[in-house]
């Protein structure tokens, strides 16, 4: 999730052990227990629990989020206050979904936040939606986004993919593409 | 402030960040300086090339007794001179010529791409430090290799200046007051341990056509003062420890 | 060999005297700064200007800033009413963050947020907030907390280096305590004056003094209004609110004792955040601090701005009736967002009334033909069949 590098997230990686990433390799790959994608190219990963983060270069440059069957009345994101009052509900419409994870990165430190291009699209098959974004950090650094989703058996299932606009966010958009192309329910 | 407020308000640059973290973890006051650089490719020589110094972030602080960071301005004044003329002097030596980055004011969208550029500098500088050079975990996907780059958007400061590189520099450096030096002694003789000043900084230099970064090196140490030339001089001197000749 | 006699001395020493750690005196009184008045080099002054300008240098192409020129233009010209031959000596931004506050660093420096904006009832209001911030700088109150601290951190650090010595380390916390406390009561003292010159400014410039309470009244209602605990007084950098409102509200009487007219400017606020008020109130919604911006909501906007959104977000036992109810009212005026629309059509969708949810989808899609969500809309619209 892109923010500023604050003081305080990282004395937390520091204090925490920090996340370890392991290599996930361009081959077809499980997505917690509903699908499996085929990255084109190896990505770095760190899980935890719902939540899987891929990134090439840095999660600040540019990173792949996957959520994992989020469960009706379950907070968008672990963490602070602000977070636990973002909740899924299974009776959400894309367009309340979209406005979840928008006030999410907002929560993040996200700036001047814009959606663009909200549309149904298949999410392996299944009806999902689609839509793109783009932001600014309170260091005044733009970013670009493209969030992919669904709800299956009354789970939400989510893949964000943001980036700094300036090279980093395009240096992996088709690969991005392809991943979510190849979604194959298991 | 009008009202109590216990939110962080001002967000400390990404760098700033990474190396104060890095000055809390360390104990020593040893110079230690770590040098990446492109692995792939020839390293171009700086000979003949115009290497644009982007704005210097420098600022020197005195520690006071009870070990609060106090800013100087006229010693970061003074520093300030003293780091871009002893940069002058090691480009000249490397036949090299050095630029002072102007912001084009009278151009506002020009301007504002200059500093998307240098912003995002921050945040990849801040990667290299958190995953390459040890401060977080390692990336598998940049083991082995240094390849990190601005992207191509560097192409506007290559043709807004003529030059060939960009050069970022930053430096928190903090030096002990008389009262904190005289404190220290006092704190030794009874055998407690109190901190003096830190010396902590970053420099990269980027290729202005690829928006590669061709070399990066930190410095942190407990000496080092850049309030005088040529103590100064030989700051910058271990800052630019492997600098491309 | 560790020097313990003289140690133990001085600990007891520090420990009789009340007022070590805690130094009653504030530093040496400063006098005003001077319109054009730039410190030398040398000076504590100067280092705390370079501080600021670096924060300031980051904050002019913060992601935050509202660069609007209107918006921008119209909150300049109520500081320059204010601060006379001050005015060239102050810049100004406005954040984007729905918090009520304003700052204003000793480089001149004013940070104005979007949340104040929100809040204030009319230009007498956020004149008086704008006065208060005039005042801090007019005084330097930065640069005497500034030396307040760290004479006091410079007392501390012989305590606390004589108390490691002697091996005697809990008494540093106490010292450390007493001291923060000392700090946190100068700055309130500060705080005192800046609502003081605040208050004069205004009262200059012929704004009604009784909009100086008023301000704090309302920001009472909402903090009462909601469920988090106060923080505590001992700690707190600002006196209480309930004390400002009592202090202002008696010099407001003495002030307008000769009946001269004074001026409110409430049409002339609202119609320079009238823009805004979209962008202000989903900002506010965003914190989901239901019951104070409930406060909030009842308090500003007759015609029931937000409260559609309000009830949508907060989605408890009965709110999506609330909410219909509150978009339909919305739609009675003119300036209703687009997007109440599509609200509606969502909810009615829920609630199972397809007829009205239908027209209320295309309504949306006729107003906004090239909305960003428009291909979702319009599959809404096929469920529905």
């Amino acid at each position: 999730m892109p923010r500023p590098a604050t003081y305080a997230l990282l004395l937390a990686l520091l204090l925490s052990g920090c996340a370890t990433y392991s290599l996930v390799e361009p081959k077809r790959t499980p997505i917690g227990d509903l699908y499996t994608v085929e990255p084109q190219i190896p990505w770095s990963a760190a899980k935890s629990g719902k939540y899987e983060i891929w990134t090439v270069d840095g999660r600040l440059l540019q990173q792949l989020q996957f959520v994992n069957g989020l469960e009706d009345g379950e907070p968008m994101f672990k963490g602070n206050e602000q977070y636990k009052k973002q909740v899924f509900r299974k009776s959400m419409p894309a367009s309340d979904i979209m406005e979840l994870v928008v006030d999410g990165l907002a929560s993040d430190g996200a700036q001047k936040l814009a959606t663009r291009n909200l549309k149904p699209a298949p999410f392996g098959g299944q009806p999902g939606f689609r839509f793109e974004a783009n932001f600014v950090t309170k260091d005044g650094l733009e970013y670009e986004g493209l969030v992919v989703g669904a709800i299956i058996k009354d789970k939400l299932y989510l893949i964000k993919y943001t980036g700094t606009r300036a090279h980093y966010h395009p240096k992996h958009k088709e690969h991005v593409e392809r991943l979510i192309e190849s979604i194959r329910m298991q | 402030m009008v009202i109590d407020f216990d939110r962080v308000k001002l967000m400390p640059r990404p760098i700033l960040c990474c190396l104060l973290l890095l000055s809390v973890a360390t104990a020593t006051g040893c110079a230690q300086t770590k040098t990446l650089t492109r692995s792939e490719g020839n390293r171009p020589p700086l000979a003949g090339a115009r290497v644009l110094l982007m704005p210097a972030d420098i600022e020197l602080y005195e520690l006071t007794v009870g070990g609060l960071p106090e800013p100087k301005a006229d010693w970061t004044a003074s520093a300030r001179i003293h780091v871009a003329a002893a940069l002058r002097e090691e480009l000249t030596q490397r036949k090299a010529a050095l630029i002072f980055y102007q912001p084009p004011r009278s151009d506002p969208p020009k301007e504002y791409a200059h500093t998307q550029l240098v912003k995002l500098h921050d945040v990849v500088g801040g990667a290299i430090l958190t995953h390459q050079m040890g401060m977080g975990p390692s990336l598998p996907t940049k083991e082995g290799a240094f390849d990190w780059s601005l992207g191509q958007g560097t192409a506007v400061l290559r043709e807004d200046f003529g030059a060939d590189y960009g050069l970022f520099l930053f430096v928190r450096d903090s030096y002990a007051g008389a009262g904190r030096t005289a404190m220290m002694a006092l704190a030794a003789a009874g055998g407690v341990v109190v901190p003096g000043g830190r010396q902590i900084g970053f420099a990269s230099l980027v290729d202005l056509k690829s928006g590669n970064i061709l070399w990066f090196n930190w410095l942190m140490s407990g000496t080092g003062d850049l309030r005088d030339a040529e103590p100064a001089r030989s700051t910058v001197r271990s800052l630019l420890a492997d600098f491309p000749s | 060999m560790k020097p313990v006699a003289p140690a133990a001395a001085l600990i007891v020493v520090f420990l009789a005297c009340a007022s070590c750690a805690a130094p009653k005196s504030s530093p040496d009184a400063l006098p005003d700064i001077k319109p054009g008045q730039r410190p030398s080099l040398q000076s504590d002054e100067a280092g705390l200007w370079m501080q600021m300008d670096r924060v300031e240098a980051g904050l002019r192409t913060s992601g935050q800033i509202v660069a609007d020129a209107r918006l921008n233009a119209y909150v300049r010209e109520v500081v320059c009413r204010l601060a006379g031959p001050y005015c060239a000596d102050i810049r100004i931004y406005i954040v984007e963050t729905p918090y009520f506050n304003a700052s204003m660093a000793p480089n001149g420096t004013m940070q104005v947020w979007t949340g104040l904006l929100l809040r204030a009832q009319n230009e007498a209001q956020l004149a008086y907030v704008l006065g208060h911030e005039i005042g801090h700088f007019q005084r330097r109150h930065s640069l005497q907390i500034w030396r307040d601290i760290r004479s006091k951190s410079d007392s501390l650090v012989f305590f606390r280096v004589l108390t490691a010595a002697a091996g005697a380390g809990f008494v540093g916390d106490l010292a450390q305590l007493a001291a923060l406390a000392s700090i946190y009561a100068f700055s309130r003292d500060n705080e005192r004056e800046a609502d003081d010159v605040g208050f004069e400014l205004i009262a200059k410039a012929g704004y009604n003094p009784h909009e100086a309470a008023r301000i704090w009244e309302g920001l009472l209602k909402e903090q009462a209004a909601s469920p988090k605990g106060k923080p505590s007084i001992f700690f707190a950098t600002h006196p209480s609110t309930e004390e400002r409102i009592a202090t202002l509200k008696t010099r407001a009487q003495q002030a307008t004792a000769g009946g001269q007219p004074v001026t409110v400017g409430k049409e002339r606020l609202l119609a320079a955040v009238h823009p805004f008020r979209s962008l202000l109130l989903r900002d506010e919604l965003r914190r989901r601090e239901f019951a104070e911006t409930q406060a909030l909501l009842d308090r500003l906007f007759e015609n029931g701005a937000g409260l559609g959104e309000l009830h949508r977000l907060r989605a408890k036992q009965g709110d999506e009736q609330k909410a219909v109810a509150a978009y339909d009212k919305a739609l009675e005026f003119d300036d209703a967002p687009v997007d109440v629309h599509r609200a509606l059509g969502l909810l009615l969708s829920r609630a199972g009334d397809k007829a009205k949810a239908r027209s209320a989808y295309e309504r949306y899609l006729q107003l906004k033909p090239d909305a960003e969500d428009r291909e979702m809309v319009r599959s809404y619209l096929r469920q529905l069949e």
